[in-house]
């Protein structure tokens, strides 16, 4: 009888989607992203897109033509299709599913069946995934043979996108049920669902800004307490020659190329210094907040990242960050009053500074555990379908 | 199959109140038993619905004491044997007919082979089989309501349970509703209809009960009770010349009993037939010519309607639904809806 019902419901939810021109649409859609893909190809040093050329030396960059494929699956197949725009249309497509199912005729005709609430209610949710559980099948499947065919790489891993799509949008599923059966509204569903989507992606934000400010921060201290330490011996060792330095402008900012001590500039120096420990130990204040806050709420963007860690090795990624980072922007920079009142401007992060911070990044992204990752958001998601059964079982129709 | 001696129903007690505060149903007591056609009665608001809902989990009990096909009531596993269409009811649009009689068969836990066989069965019964493969967002009200029955029986079920089945639905339609009722009767299952539709029951069920406010004030099959309210009736006229008043005055001066007159029409208050034959005779006695003599009760509708006012229930809501059934009549649309 379970086997029958839970079939049922199933086939039912299928019917549905079918229904609905919204889910032919994202199939498409995904169909031809994925074939998109195709266009990609390497020729000589070129990257060329279907026609067009440009230039790209992926062995100067250390990348494979395999890792290059997946890299395009993940930052545009993965993140910003099916994990932004065709979610987008999985809010849309099933916002209606569990208000249209307890409107009264409708749910009269399914709790008169021989069906605990409970199980009626978890089944028809599990349903509901089905829409992106589809397509996500779809997308990897092409994918899978797309990287096949042109990154020469038959990489199963891709399949892992189909169980964590799924629970990347089951942590958002979870909250348009419950406003679809509290208010019984569609468009409630939608749009507080997608304001709680707009929530977490703030949160996520917050907790990526804040950590690289902080790492910034840090190396900038440590950069300022050299400066302190060079001056001091300055101070110290009057007849010390200088160190030779880089002949940068970190260097100038070290004041390695500085000649004789001066108290004022040290007096400075350890007045910035302090200034600059006290900013890391606001940021390292405000960053522990938002990670407990974090916590408690699904992390959405960390779980579709966890494609991108079991697909490419970290040293790959390092390479491909150093990469991406030597033809990036220039180093930044700030503005310095001098002693005598003239400003100059002076480089406090040079690119190896920058390259150390986008590490410090990846790695602590990486290091955070999938039980803190998965597990929590798993748990918030149990909550709110606890409640959702809690209400479900205890109204009257 | 049921147990022939167990009733199908057997509420003892049941309450609901809503939050709020409004009592729907106030211990109420019900008795149905196998094989029989049973009719709840009620004024708008009565909590016949409720009632119904109550049976079928969808509306928890404050109270319940009872049981259904012998096991409690809000027992799941219960439900597998018993058939239900609900008041307004909406099926997926999405679904074609065959669709919908398969799934809802298929959450009653039927096997595939057998929907499959009952599917096709059903919606020939019910008069839906040329559309059974199209969607149900072209059926109109009244074909929505013949796949409603049709969904209610393809667990082949002990109890059906009807919440107005001829809602919506034409006369030609509602014929057809009320021959399936008569057939499931004929197979030995048990229906329980909750309809406003009087004329309708009267026909079709063996036992009524009337609910005003939440409670059942009277129970049990239509002739008990309007025994009561049995009559007789004489057709009569005068000899030639006769003054046919006086003439009755005379008569039942003479039989000593309280009778009602109107021109070639006397009714008496009794409802023995031995009773009625002194009369005839102190008819006769005064050479008035007797036509007929009939036997005449209240019909369902007046014993609705006076155990309704008896109750201090609103039969406005009645006369309303009644009005909406003429309009239903007249443009196959009724307005008159709600419980």
């Amino acid at each position: 009888m379970i086997l029958l019902q839970t079939a049922a419901i199933f086939r039912d939810a299928y019917r549905e989607l079918n229904a609905r021109k919204l889910f032919w649409l994202a199939l498409i859609l995904s169909g031809a992203v994925v074939l998109s893909f195709l266009l990609v190809s390497f020729e000589d040093g070129y990257l060329k897109l279907f026609i067009w050329k440009t230039p790209l030396a992926l062995s100067a960059m250390g990348v494979t033509p395999a890792t290059f494929y997946k890299l395009i699956f993940l930052e545009y197949g993965v993140k910003l299709w099916l994990a932004w725009i065709a979610t987008i249309i999985a809010i849309v497509t099933t916002a209606g599913i569990i208000p249209e199912f307890v409107s009264g005729g409708a749910i009269d005709l399914a709790l008169s069946k021989p069906i605990g609430r409970v199980r009626l209610f978890l089944t028809k949710y599990v349903a509901a995934l089905l829409f992106v559980a589809l397509q996500v099948t779809v997308f990897a499947t092409l994918s899978f043979l797309v990287l096949g065919l042109r990154g020469a790489t038959w990489e199963p891993g891709i399949f892992l996108a189909i169980p964590l799509m799924i629970i990347f949008f089951s942590y958002l599923y979870c909250i348009s049920a419950l406003v679809g059966l509290l208010t019984r509204s569609t468009i409630a569903a939608m749009i507080l669902t997608l304001l709680f989507w707009f929530f977490l992606f703030i949160l996520n934000n917050s907790d990526t800004i804040l950590f690289t400010f902080k790492a910034n921060n840090e190396q900038i201290l440590k950069n300022e307490q050299q400066r302190v330490v060079i001056l001091e011996q300055a101070r110290d060792e009057p007849d010390r020659p200088d160190e030779p330095g880089d002949g940068g402008l970190k260097g100038a900012f070290l004041g390695a190329m500085t000649s004789g001590f001066d108290q004022q500039k040290l007096d400075r120096a350890i007045e910035r210094r302090d200034a600059t420990r006290k900013d890391v130990e606001a940021l390292e204040r405000w960053h522990g907040r938002i990670i407990a806050v974090k916590t408690v709420f699904p992390k959405t963007s960390e779980t579709i990242d966890l494609l991108q860690r079991a697909l490419i090795e970290l040293a790959q990624l390092e390479q491909f960050s150093d990469a991406m980072s030597d033809s990036g922007e220039p180093p930044p920079e700030r503005v310095v009053v001098d002693d005598d009142g003239e400003e100059t401007t002076e480089v406090y992060l040079d690119e190896d500074d920058q390259r150390a911070v986008s590490q410090a990044q990846l790695h602590e992204f990486r290091a955070r555990s999938i039980l803190w990752i998965v597990g929590t958001s798993l748990g918030f998601e149990a909550v709110i379908l606890g409640l959702c059964c809690w209400i479900f079982a205890r109204r009257d129709y | 199959m049921p147990d022939p001696d167990q009733l199908v129903i057997d509420i003892d007690s049941v309450s609901k109140t809503y939050k709020g505060g409004v009592q729907a149903l106030r211990e109420v007591e019900l008795r149905v038993h196998p094989g029989e056609v049973f009719g709840l009665l009620g004024p708008n608001g009565a909590g016949k619905s409720t009632l119904v809902k109550v049976l079928m989990t969808i509306v928890r009990s404050s109270n319940c004491s009872g049981r259904m096909l012998g096991s409690r009531i809000g027992d799941k596993s219960t439900l597998a044997r018993v058939g239900y269409l609900p008041e307004h009811l909406r099926f997926p649009e999405y679904l074609t007919g065959e669709q919908v009689v398969d799934h809802f068969g298929a959450m009653a836990g039927v096997r595939r082979r057998v929907r499959r066989q009952r599917t096709a069965e059903l919606l020939e019964i019910v008069g839906m089989n040329d559309w059974r493969r199209s969607r149900v967002r072209a059926y109109s009200k009244g074909m929505k309501q013949r796949l409603g029955v049709a969904q209610a029986l393809i667990n082949d079920p002990d109890l059906i349970l009807l919440d107005e089945p001829t809602d919506g639905v034409d006369p030609l339609g509602r014929k057809d509703i009320r021959d399936i009722i008569d057939r499931m009767k004929t197979e030995g299952k048990t229906v329980f209809v909750n309809s406003h539709l009087l004329s309708e029951l009267e026909l079709i069920c063996d036992r009524v009960a009337i609910m005003v406010k939440g409670q059942v004030v009277q129970q049990g099959s239509i002739e008990d009770l309007t025994a009561e309210s049995q009559r007789y009736e004489f057709r009569v006229s005068a000899p030639a010349g006769g003054d046919e008043p006086a003439l009755i005055a005379a008569a039942f001066e003479l039989a000593d009993e309280a009778i009602e007159y109107s021109v070639g029409v006397v009714r008496t208050t009794v409802a023995d037939v031995h009773e009625i034959q002194p009369m005839i005779d102190a008819l006769r006695a005064q050479r008035v010519t007797i036509h007929s003599i009939k036997p005449t009760r209240q019909s369902l509708e007046d014993l609705f309607m006076s155990a309704v006012v008896d109750g201090g229930g609103d039969p406005g809501g009645v006369r309303k639904r009644r009005r909406g059934k003429k309009d239903k009549e007249g443009r196959n649309d009724n307005k008159g809806g709600g419980r």
